[in-house]
């Protein structure tokens, strides 16, 4: 293949990869925002994350569009292969987080309507342990790190544990005072989205395992916890 | 790759360069590769740029310099250590971790590693019109921290970029902040311990104005008041320097054999009163971490005064140091030793893959702690006592100084505990690179 075809087809793959992390960088930040607005009861930055999931799910287009041309031109295979499809795959989770992210961003103005909950270093660290595993992960793409990706899989039942203790901590509380029904139904679903973000760093972290590695992680990763005591994985 | 340009690290670097401007060049002062680039004239010039490539790598903050399509030509020192990039046998800047073997580019994007969206998009912005733009953004994890990135437009030789310059906010911003939480805080906790003080202090220039008994007893109780009120001003204020530097990584170096002996050498003789004793498991030699003295005694301090508190008479209180090749084992030995316990992590650092790790693990068989309240620990004022409503003892700040230190070391803590046999608590640092 003459040089220049050459060029331009790394520097295509080299682009997909860096619309990759730059669409990880919307998510990251819509998320840490997200948590922030809940937190700290400021509205007005919900607001913006709101507005902004647009941004994200225009970098999903875009990454789906060169992963289609790039397939449908180059005919790539084995490892330029697995980056087109990392890259596709890794699109469709972060697009996932920054409707998570603009989930919880939405509830903070129901939950500002109401008397604030002391509930919010809970759900603080519970939110960190997610915006960590998900600036690890994208960290693994960034630098290709596979054992950096496994250790992000392997690490959250971290989070799981966390949203299993807040669960209970929330029920206690509905069941103390009704008044609180409400706000604490929407803090659960914002605790349910935190743990689901979780999920989606996982996933990533398989991705990013079979662009390095080209094996699968195993699957049926051990979930511990009580799932009885979980909520249903469904918006009310 | 199966398709591959030829391998660059294997071509002469006068070759890839083309022309004389590598040959004066050291990687200790190397100059911005796109100006490099276009230095193929007169000497003069690359002259000129020889002397301006040490005030580039002399900016304080992190300071990057992307050419027209936002790809980076060159990074000073301070932004090649905060995103792990380095320059290649080439000149060009890459990120130093990536696996080798991917496609040689024209250049790292900016994107690649900063990620942060304000930035990128002030960036952009810059290169298509011009206008220097200063943005505000927030790194949240895995510690919290603030920058301003400052851009503007750079001319040079006939070759356009932009320059971006970081400087680091998060101390202004914490400051502040702290300011806020302390009187907070400090308002609303003292508030008890002063009412009783002055309760009892009415009462001893009222009703008890005419009994000795009475005004020692007033009098004694005033005094442990005003201990529990200078307790928690300490607590605070620790607590509230430990935050305010907490962005800013320790330097030094401490032994975990002896910072672990030390604590408990303070701690043993009010242990004896109650006939608690320690019994110390560690290495021979050293267990070198890479952390502030200091912070971490603190850190045994506050976990061997909780394991003597929960203790019941005559118990033991053991301590265990040891080494880790990696986190997972760090993680497995300081905090996975009892199959039936629950456990629950309270600080995890990122995941680094070539790091070694030494913990210490401090257990006690008191009474365990509840699962549901193993995710409180760590927050200021959570007490199990105040939860269950029994008298108070301690100020519930001891927890919350130690993970912020754990953070700021960004080492991990893992708790583990069973009810009616006892806790243990895990502190995993890493080590420092071996000389
Ligand atoms: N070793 C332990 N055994 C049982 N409970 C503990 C132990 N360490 C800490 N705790 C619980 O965690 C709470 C917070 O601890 P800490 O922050 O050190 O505050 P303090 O010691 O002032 O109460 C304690 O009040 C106690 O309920
Ligand atoms: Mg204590």
């Amino acid at each position: 293949m003459p040089e220049h075809t050459v060029k331009a087809y790394s520097e295509e793959l080299e682009a997909l990869s860096s619309e990759v992390a730059r669409m990880g960088g919307i998510a990251e930040s819509a998320f840490s925002d997200s948590l922030a607005a809940v937190v700290r009861r400021d509205t007005r930055l919900a607001r913006e994350v709101v507005a902004r999931d647009e941004k994200i799910d225009e970098a999903q287009r875009e990454i789906e569009h060169r992963a289609i041309r790039l397939m449908a031109l180059r005919h790539p295979y084995a490892n330029d292969l697995r980056q087109v499809l990392s890259a596709w795959r890794i699109g469709i989770d972060l697009e996932r987080v920054g409707d998570l992210a603009k989930n919880i961003a939405k509830r903070t103005k129901v939950i500002n309507e109401f008397d604030p909950i002391d509930l919010t270093q809970s759900i603080e660290s519970m939110g960190k342990f997610a915006s960590i595993q998900l600036k690890a992960v994208l960290d693994a793409y960034s630098s290709r790190d596979a054992k950096a990706a496994v250790g992000v899989w392997s690490h959250d039942e971290d989070i799981d544990r966390h949203y299993n203790a807040l669960f209970r901590e929330l029920l206690t509380y509905m069941m103390e005072d009704p008044r609180t029904i409400g706000p604490c139904a929407h803090l659960l679903f914002v605790a349910k989205n935190i743990e689901r973000i979780g999920d989606h760093c996982t996933n990533i972290a398989e991705q990013v395992h079979y662009l390095v590695t080209g094996e699968e992680l195993i699957r049926d990763r051990p979930k511990r916890g009580d799932v009885a005591a979980a909520p249903p994985a469904g918006e009310p | 790759m199966s398709i591959d340009a030829p391998d660059p690290s294997k071509a002469p670097a006068t070759q890839r360069g083309g022309g004389f401007a590598f040959r004066w060049l050291r990687p200790a002062s190397r100059p911005p590769a796109m100006l490099e680039a276009r230095v193929s004239g007169p000497m003069g010039a690359a002259g000129r740029l020889r002397d301006l490539a040490p005030v580039f790598e002399a900016i304080p903050g992190p300071a990057i310099l992307i050419d027209a399509s936002a790809r980076v030509a060159a990074a000073n020192a301070s932004a090649r250590r905060r995103w792990g990039l380095a320059y290649d046998a080439g000149g060009a800047v890459t990120l130093a971790a990536a696996a080798k073997g991917e496609a040689p580019s024209p250049g790292l994007p900016l994107a690649r590693f900063l990620r942060q969206f304000a930035p990128l998009e002030a960036a952009q912005a810059v290169l298509r019109d011009g206008q220097t733009r200063a943005v505000d953004y927030c790194d949240p994890a895995p510690v919290e921290e603030h920058f301003r990135c400052t851009i503007s437009r750079l001319q040079w030789a006939g070759a356009e970029g932009a320059l971006l310059v970081f400087s680091d906010v998060t101390a202004q911003i914490n400051s502040e902040r702290m300011r806020v939480e302390f009187v907070a805080n400090a308002s609303h906790e003292l508030r008890t311990p002063l009412t009783a003080f002055t309760a009892a202090l009415e009462t001893i220039l009222g009703p008890a104005k005419d009994s000795e008994a009475d005004r020692n007893r007033f009098l004694t109780m005033m005094s442990a008041h005003a201990d529990r009120m200078k307790r928690l001003i300490d607590d605070l204020l620790s607590l509230s320097r430990i935050e305010l530097d907490e962005h800013v990584p320790p330097e030094g170096q401490a032994d975990l054999v002896a910072v672990l002996n030390e604590a408990v050498d303070w701690a043993a003789p009010i242990a004896a009163k109650r006939g608690v004793r320690f019994e110390i498991k560690a290495p021979r030699g050293r267990a070198l971490v890479v952390g502030d003295r200091i912070q971490i005694g603190q850190v045994a301090q506050n976990l061997i005064d909780n394991a003597e508190k929960y203790s019941p008479d005559n118990g033991v209180v053991e301590i265990e140091v040891g080494l880790a090749e990696d986190r997972e084992e760090a993680v497995r030995r300081s905090g996975r030793q009892w199959p039936e316990a629950s456990r629950i992590s309270m600080v995890t650092p990122l995941p680094a893959s070539d790091l070694g790790y030494a913990y210490f693990r401090v257990v006690d068989h008191g009474p365990g702690i509840k699962r549901r309240y193993l995710p409180k620990l760590g927050e200021r004022f959570f007490r199990v006592a105040r939860e269950e409503g029994e008298p108070r003892r301690g100020t519930g700040l001891g927890l919350a100084i130690v993970k912020h230190i754990v953070n700021r070391h960004r080492g991990g803590m893992v708790v583990e505990s069973q009810v009616d046999a006892g806790s243990a608590f895990g502190v995993y640092l890493e080590r420092p690179a071996e000389a």
